[in-house]
């Protein structure tokens, strides 16, 4: 018979209000597998920080989403954003169940051709795409969204120069009610340019518009905010018909759907107040209902979702390094992952769950990470059982962004697993070494 | 390369090569084939006795001659459907009549008629009764002749004894049967009787069979009767009853059991009209010729054609080809399109349902209702509604749209019935909101418990398939939200329900999706339609008109064959090969790429293409595999194939089945097929790969057959090609 745990006393101020001193303190349930692999062999295996990806999440979401717009219009793509998520395993997933690329820079276009994905399957976006990787992307056929009119002279220049008729979609921004503007995107269409490129465009006849793409924000909840994109894109696309006798191959409304996690400003948990992917579609189809070609000419419908669809499948793992009291009262545990790894820790309450049996009463905690920096915080207030030293924790929904814009900073980065089918895993990306960081430095030859 | 050069040269040789098939397959005809090979062997059984010969060469040439001045068509002439009456007349002269200048002249005039009858009965025939001619018009021309021919003073002449059957000692059914062959060309001798025998067997094993089941059933009733016209009569009754075999048992009829039994009964009628018919005739001094084989076929025909089901036998559905060929092209397209009805039904919804009640399925597709199916949508784990389940807003099927399964027109709309809350059902309008289309005369297709309000049509309304009918709602007897689809006879509300078959539907199982012929769904089965990317069907299309050279490589040969697509006169589309001749059919849908069938050579590097893409849904993702049927006959040895003929008929399969991927590699299309059936190595029996270049198509297929491996290669086009257009620009 083991040991039974010692658990530290503690004092619990009595908050007027609640129904009881315990009244905000779910229970909580452990993570101690994630589909069928055991957290305690993942670190064994990979070490700790480490994180790990949910195969079968990621295409379960991603069907959902299929589904959700696939059951309400005839013919959806989805197009992976890669700077979600670039790791080469994650993208073949997306890839393996018929999604196109979306990608946004030279390296991110090579990164596709790379994992196998036909020139013809990329959408190129993006604001600075420079001669040389328009002239790749135009002459190789794949899909680029001109951004702005020097963009698109550009763009005509190439076409002649290479004497192709390439097809291209123009990028607009467009005000949606409750949604901050990103009008730096794109041509605009309330103040009429967007008319106007599209006006430029077919009177220039070296390019063929195919189609059009708007990118609202990110984390948009409100799924009526879709519904006034498609319809306006909609009323856009039956004009450009009416107008220049166009027919538009896509509407694509971009991505921003909100994932399952918590914005620090959000009241509710994300777990409540994320709508369903069928509420987006509904909106969306109701806004597309207003075009009014034929049934048979109908564009395909084209989603660049990204957060949506992986954040929910990346977990990180963290190990408690050390307790410690603040002054003010609070437990402060430091973790060896911070800021550095979880960049989004900035901007979510990322979910935090125990993976082993906790005891004791939780109490309000603060999660540092390892860095000597004082923005290293990963939460700074949450309900925690004490924790031990050594003991492990999961961050919930971080696949999205973290393994993209993490930093080398003062630690490595660490290792990616995928859990596949029955618990088997594998390594996505192995933990840095001291030369992946030394590797690309050079010594000046008077040093 | 050897590529024809040579424009003058070419249509020379094709008014050779067309007066040739006209001269060889006037002969073929006879046996109701269309081969040079079995034409020549005819010709070669009438070279026994050379001044028949002579006879029959000069009433065909003359035949094809008064086709010319006249102007018949001239696919007719060359198909030998205008001289084979002709030939008959021409023996049939001669050989009573001799070569005297005066029966020259009568002969000469009555083949001129009989090409002439020949095209008017082909064509009355044919427009009033969908019936083909036989020899009717040489019946109605030779009876003439034998009425003239004694005014003319021209004494009749009794056919010459066959030298060779005393000799040979065979047994007399056998030597009866094979003089009563070679009395089709007024020689009734065994060893004209063993060509033609020869020739049958060369045309067709199963339609030799079926000549001996006719000869056998003959034989039975022969050997009982008394025959006062003597020994040319019983010959006549034999090969009468041999030929109404071949007809109905493996001609008009596709081989199977039912068709030997009604090939035996034939024979059996063919008796009984000959019988029945001989104190008429000898009344009036007329021999019996073919007359009974050509009232009982006509007959049988028309009568068989008034049943209610086309089955056991079933009638061929198209001009006729061997026995073996009409068997196998029936049972390939059985398998490959299912039975039910040239529509193509496609599910009723976007993306992928699941079927909750299938057909003849508890609790309400019962009885006349049996043919119906319900959908909803089920998540992953089958659950139908997140939530609680207890609104009709927790159903993910709720207010999703509902299509028109197929092209048709609007009659009758149903709308304005409230959607019941989630477990009562309106027993009083059971149908709810309806939308029933008119797809072909009696057939219609119902959708109903639709939400109200929800149906934008109205109806006289034409709708394509895709089109949105209405949303799903649960209105009518509907507990829950669900789609209701069934096809039917009639627009009423509740009409009994028809079979349903659901074309280019895939059924997704977990990992994969599964795109067979033709899907009945069953309860629990997820199913959607295939979601076709235009990328594709530009892969597939084929330039009309434009002609591409391959290179066909077999094992250690390799040749040029040069393949045009073409449009045919109503839209059909195909792509031709010239050398070896051999014709491709095939169909581009907005979902599908489909071969329909190819005919010609079987060196033709077309079949190769059939067995590589015999179908292409235009969806290309590597969950998606789809299956088809190649008929097996085409890829077996010479000697083999022969063997499996006789026994085809009796057995069942004779189909290749085979189950094909497509990928994207690169700019190319790849689509690997593999049949079911393995070799001992445990290797494909049949492996195809095609694959398609963007802005090139089609530019390799390889087939490996057997584990012998034929390629065909698209090569560059040349300048030199005479009549394609000469390959300007390009992609």
């Amino acid at each position: 018979m083991s040991k039974p745990r010692y658990e530290r006393p503690v004092l619990i101020r009595h908050e007027a209000g609640l129904m009881n001193k315990f009244g905000r303190v779910q229970a909580l349930r452990p993570l101690t597998e994630i589909d069928g692999a055991a957290v305690d062999e993942l670190v064994a295996a990979y070490g700790s920080p480490l994180f790990v990806f949910s195969e079968r999440t990621l295409v379960e979401r991603a069907r959902e989403l299929k589904e959700a717009f696939a059951r309400r219009w005839p013919r959806v793509r989805l197009a992976w954003s890669y700077k979600t998520n670039y790791l080469g395993g994650i993208c073949r997933i997306f890839h393996r169940e018929g999604a196109f690329a979306e990608v946004v820079s030279d390296f991110e276009y090579d990164k596709a051709l790379g994992l196998g994905v036909p020139p013809d399957h990329i959408h190129w976006n993006g604001p600075y795409k420079t001669d040389a990787a328009l002239t790749r992307a135009l002459a190789g056929g794949a899909i680029v969204h001109l951004d702005h009119f020097d963009e698109l002279a550009a763009a005509e220049r190439i076409a002649e120069r290479l004497d192709l008729r390439p097809s291209v979609a123009l990028r607009i921004s467009l005000s949606v009610e409750g949604v901050p503007e990103w009008s730096r995107f794109g041509f605009h269409l309330e103040s009429g340019q967007a008319r106007d490129a599209v006006a430029r465009l077919v009177a220039g006849n070296r390019l063929e518009l195919v189609g059009l793409h708007c990118h609202l924000g990110t984390f948009i909840a409100d799924v009526r905010a879709y519904g006034e994109q498609a319809r306006k894109l909609a009323r856009l696309a039956n004009e450009i018909r009416e107008r220049h006798g166009v027919r538009l191959g896509f509407i694509d409304i971009g991505g921003g759907f909100a994932s399952h996690n918590t914005l620090k400003e959000q009241y509710l948990p994300g777990t409540q107040a994320t709508p369903p992917f069928s509420r987006y579609a509904e909106a969306v189809i109701e806004g597309l209902c207003e075009l009014t070609c034929p049934a048979r000419e109908q564009p395909l419908l084209v989603l660049e979702t990204g957060r949506a669809l992986v954040d929910d499948a990346g977990t990180l793992i963290a190990t408690v390094h050390a307790n410690k009291r603040l002054p003010d009262g609070r437990r402060g545990v430091v973790l060896d992952a911070g800021v550095n790894v979880l960049f989004t820790a900035f901007w979510y309450r990322h979910d935090v769950v125990p993976c082993q049996e906790t005891h004791g009463t939780p109490e309000p905690t603060v999660l540092f990470g390892p860095l000597c920096m004082n923005i290293d915080v990963i939460r700074d207030s949450l309900l925690l059982p004490p924790l031990q030293v050594g003991d492990r924790i999961a961050l919930r929904n971080c696949g999205a962004y973290n393994v993209t814009q993490w930093m080398q900073f003062i630690t490595y980065r660490p290792a990616v697993v995928l859990v596949g089918d029955g618990g088997r895993h594998a390594l996505l990306r192995r933990c840095e070494t001291l030369d992946d960081v030394v590797g690309p430095e050079q010594t000046p030859p008077w040093l | 390369m050897a590529v024809d050069t040579d424009p003058v040269g070419r249509p020379v040789r094709e008014a050779a090569i067309a007066l040739l098939d006209a001269f060889l397959l006037s002969y073929a005809q006879l046996l109701f084939s269309r081969s040079r090979v079995v034409g020549l062997l005819l010709l070669m059984a009438t070279a026994v006795a050379p001044p028949m010969l002579a006879a029959g060469a000069l009433a065909v040439l003359l035949a094809m001659a008064a086709a010319r001045i006249v102007g018949l068509a001239p696919e007719a002439v060359r198909s030998g459907l205008v001289g084979y009456n002709a030939l008959l007349v021409g023996f049939g002269g001669f050989a009573l009549y001799g070569a005297g200048p005066d029966a020259l002249a009568l002969v000469a005039v009555a083949v001129v008629a009989a090409t002439l009858v020949t095209a008017a009965v082909h064509s009355a025939f044919g427009t009033h009764f969908n019936l083909p001619a036989l020899t009717v018009p040489f019946l109605l021309v030779f009876l003439l002749v034998l009425g003239a021919a004694p005014l003319l003073g021209l004494p009749s002449r009794s056919l010459p004894a066959d030298p060779l059957a005393p000799l040979l000692d065979l047994p007399a059914p056998v030597a009866s049967a094979l003089e009563g062959l070679g009395a089709i060309f007024f020689l009734p001798r065994v060893d004209v009787g063993l060509i033609v025998f020869l020739a049958l067997v060369v045309w067709s094993r199963i339609g030799a069979l079926l000549a001996v089941v006719g000869f056998a059933a003959t034989a039975l009733v022969g050997s009982r009767t008394v025959l006062a016209s003597g020994e040319l009569t019983r010959l006549a009754i034999g090969v009468n009853g041999a030929l109404t075999a071949m007809a109905l048992g493996g001609v008009w009829f596709v081989p199977s059991p039912a068709s030997f039994v009604l090939a035996f009964a034939g024979a059996l009628g063919s008796c009984l009209v000959s019988l029945g018919l001989l104190p008429l005739l000898d009344r009036l001094g007329l021999p019996l010729l073919i007359l009974p084989f050509n009232l009982t076929v006509l007959l049988m025909l028309h009568a068989l054609r008034q049943r209610a089901a086309d089955r056991w036998p079933k009638a061929v559905d198209f001009a006729a080809g061997t026995p073996e060929e009409n068997l196998t092209y029936f049972r390939t397209r059985l398998a490959r399109f299912g039975a039910r009805y040239l529509i193509r039904f496609q599910a009723p919804f976007l993306g992928t349902w699941t079927c909750t009640q299938g057909s003849d399925d508890r609790p309400t597709h019962r009885g006349p209702w049996r043919h119906a199916f319900d959908f909803e949508v089920a998540e992953d784990g089958g659950a139908l509604f997140h939530g609680a389940g207890a609104e009709l807003t927790d159903y993910h099927c709720y207010r999703l749209p509902v299509l028109a399964t197929a092209a048709g027109t609007v009659v009758r709309v149903v709308d304005g019935v409230p959607d019941n809350p989630v477990g009562s059902a309106n027993l009083d309008e059971n149908w709810g909101n309806a939308v029933v289309l008119w797809h072909a005369p009696g057939l219609h297709s119902l959708v109903c418990h639709l939400s109200p309000g929800t149906i934008k049509i109205r109806p006289g309304d034409v709708v394509r398939p895709g089109d949105v009918l209405g949303l799903c709602g649960s209105s009518g007897r509907s507990p829950r939200p669900h789609l209701h689809f069934q096809l039917q006879a009639s627009d009423r509300l509740g009409a009994p329900t028809l079979p349903a078959e659901l074309r280019d539907v895939v059924v997704v199982r977990g990992e994969d999706d599964r795109l067979p012929g033709t899907v009945v769904p069953r309860r629990d089965d997820r199913v959607r339609n295939l979601q076709p990317a235009p990328e594709v069907a530009r892969l597939l299309a084929w330039e009309p008109e434009r002609t591409a050279l391959f290179a066909v490589t077999s094992g250690r040969t390799r040749r040029i064959e040069r393949i045009t697509a073409e449009v045919g006169f109503y839209g059909d589309l195909k792509l031709r090969a010239e050398a070896p001749p051999a014709t491709l059919h095939y169909d581009l849908g907005e979902t599908v790429f489909t071969v329909l069938d190819t005919i010609g050579a079987p060196r033709s590097a077309l079949h190769l293409l059939h067995a590589a893409l015999p179908r292409i849904p235009l969806e290309i993702s590597a969950r998606l595999s789809w299956t088809d049927h190649l008929p097996r006959r085409r890829f077996l040895p010479r000697a083999a194939r022969a063997l499996l003929d006789l026994a085809a008929p009796f057995t069942h399969g004779g189909d290749v089945e085979m189950t094909y991927r497509g990928a994207r590699e690169g700019r190319d299309l790849v689509v690997r097929g593999e049949s079911t059936r393995r070799l001992p190595g445990g290797t494909p029996w049949l492996a195809t790969e095609a694959r398609f270049r963007h802005g090139q198509g089609l530019v390799r297929v390889e087939v490996s057959l057997r584990g012998r491996r034929h390629a065909v290669e698209r090569i560059e086009e040349t300048t030199a090609a005479t009549g394609g257009p000469t390959g300007e620009g390009g992609e």
